[in-house]
């Protein structure tokens, strides 16, 4: 199988770090690129103090690029910001981009496995016409 | 000075178990300060109550998925907990759900039958960024979608205005292809859902129904009066709506904590003229809550709008310009001549 694009799912969550760290081996041994996406929701854009946004959003934006997608430093990456909720976001991109492969944590933040309504990883494996990788956290 | 208008007023405060965990700010506090908005009307001996009856399954089986609906209503029967990294139900929220899905219904029956000539009902959970299948934005159900499929569905012709800050993607998605419904919409762009675009303009079995008008951070009153005059109201005096509801959020406020525009209660009392214009006579109007985070701005923009309805000016703070934002407008308008205009 060749892959062009790996898109992977972070989230800052101890699962997307196991993520991006697999998506980050598997692209340096096919040579893909890997396109982290971040999901940014409503309560990312505050603290629970209800403070103003702006500085909040700048503070995620960093923490995205450098330290959540810090295992991509050593392959061909891009890093993505999107405002919305994880999985019409997670499925766009994947669509807009037309990656060969979706890449996500186990459970990530939100999501109620037990239940049909699924987390964020069951959601996009429902719906995806893509492969799809859940990635155990070690 | 004239005698205040009649306005229906409701929240569904009494039932309220929709319980979104601490420092969530969509909260059940929200509802307390409308209730301090409602005094406006209350002291203009214009208010009247307006009694709610829960929304029948088979009224949201008109806008969303069953298997979806009982899912949801399983995961309260379970004890509730996280649909997304925001959303969230608890146990009582699917008949609180039911409650404000039911309050809009409740209040286009008591117009029907004369009781006032506006309406502003305060749902809780809010509901446009709620899609046919799925809960997302703190919104569970779409509320106000609710009330469109049951007039469209009686053979009415409905616009839906939406000037939460938010843009309302649920309400957009569920009426994309629908000709019986025109959705418009003012919010900030970008921000979330993520959607919005002033391209996106309807399906192809409802050419030109939807209007999107997308603001820059910073967007001032004059802006959002713009969008209406320029863009938003020649396209709903185009469709000759039967009904209009408006997805009235509250948190383009300037104090609003969830978004960077910059409106005043002022700006509120003047949209509120604006959209009431637009309805085809009096009794034709209902206001649904969506959003607004800053409990003091919520309840000055609430009374400024119920006051509005009424006919009577109440301003608490004064109206807003100045801010970026006319170049969005103009961009919208030409993208809507285009459309009307035929392929160039």
């Amino acid at each position: 199988m060749k892959f062009d694009r790996i898109l992977v799912a972070v989230d800052g969550s101890e699962n997307s770090v196991a993520a991006v760290t697999w998506a980050a081996d598997l692209a340096s041994s096919t040579g893909a690129e890997v396109i982290a996406v971040h999901a940014l929701g409503l309560l990312e854009r505050i603290d629970r103090e209800l403070e103003p946004s702006e500085p909040h959003r700048d503070e995620i934006r960093q923490r995205f690029e450098t330290e959540w997608c810090a295992p991509l430093d050593g392959v061909r990456n891009r890093r993505l910001l999107r405002d919305g909720s994880a999985v019409p976001v997670l499925l766009g991109v994947a669509d807009e981009e037309d990656v060969d492969l979706i890449v996500l944590g186990s459970r990530g933040l939100g999501g109620y496995p037990e239940l049909l309504l699924g987390s964020t990883s069951t959601q996009v494996a429902q719906h995806s016409h893509r492969p799809v990788t859940i990635v155990p956290t070690a | 000075m004239t005698a205040a208008a009649p306005v229906l007023i409701g929240t569904v405060a009494d039932v309220d178990r929709h319980d979104t965990g601490p420092g969530h700010p969509e909260r059940p506090a929200r509802l307390v300060a409308v209730e301090r908005g409602f005094e406006a009307v209350r002291l203009a001996g214009a208010a009247i109550p307006l009694e709610g009856r829960p929304a029948r399954f088979s009224e949201l089986t008109a806008v969303h998925g069953e298997a979806y609906l009982e899912a949801l209503a399983q995961l309260c029967e379970a004890g509730g907990g996280d649909i997304d990294a925001d959303t969230r139900a608890s146990a009582g929220s699917w008949t609180t759900a039911l409650a404000a899905a039911g309050l809009g219904l409740s209040a286009v029956e008591a117009l029907r039958r004369g009781e006032a000539d506006a309406a502003f009902v305060a749902p809780r959970p809010p509901g446009h960024h709620a899609t046919a299948g799925r809960a997302m934005g703190f919104c569970l159900i779409n509320n106000v979608a609710v009330t469109a499929a049951a007039l469209a569905n009686g053979g009415d012709r409905v616009a839906i205005i939406d000037w939460d800050v938010h843009h309302g993607n649920g309400t957009q998605d569920i009426f994309w292809d629908d000709p019986r419904v025109l959705y418009a919409s003012t919010h900030e762009w970008p921000t979330y859902p993520g959607t919005g675009r002033a391209t996106d303009t309807g399906g192809p079995g409802a050419p030109d129904l939807t209007v999107n008008v997308p603001l820059p951070a910073g967007a001032t009153g004059d802006v959002a009066r713009a969008a209406v005059d320029e863009v938003i109201g020649p396209a709903i005096e185009a469709f000759a709506p039967d009904w209009v509801l408006v997805s009235a959020g509250f948190d383009a406020h300037r104090d609003d904590p969830l978004a960077d525009l910059a409106w005043s209660a002022g700006d509120y009392a003047d949209l509120t003229r604006q959209v009431a214009a637009l309805a085809p006579r009096p009794g034709r109007l209902v206001c649904f809550l969506e959003g607004g985070y800053d409990l003091d701005a919520l309840a000055l923009s609430v009374g400024s709008t119920v006051a509005a309805l009424a006919g009577v000016d109440h301003r608490s703070e004064a109206p807003t310009s100045g801010g970026p934002g006319r170049d969005a407008v103009a961009s919208a308008a030409r993208i809507r001549a285009r459309i009307q205009g035929g392929p160039s």
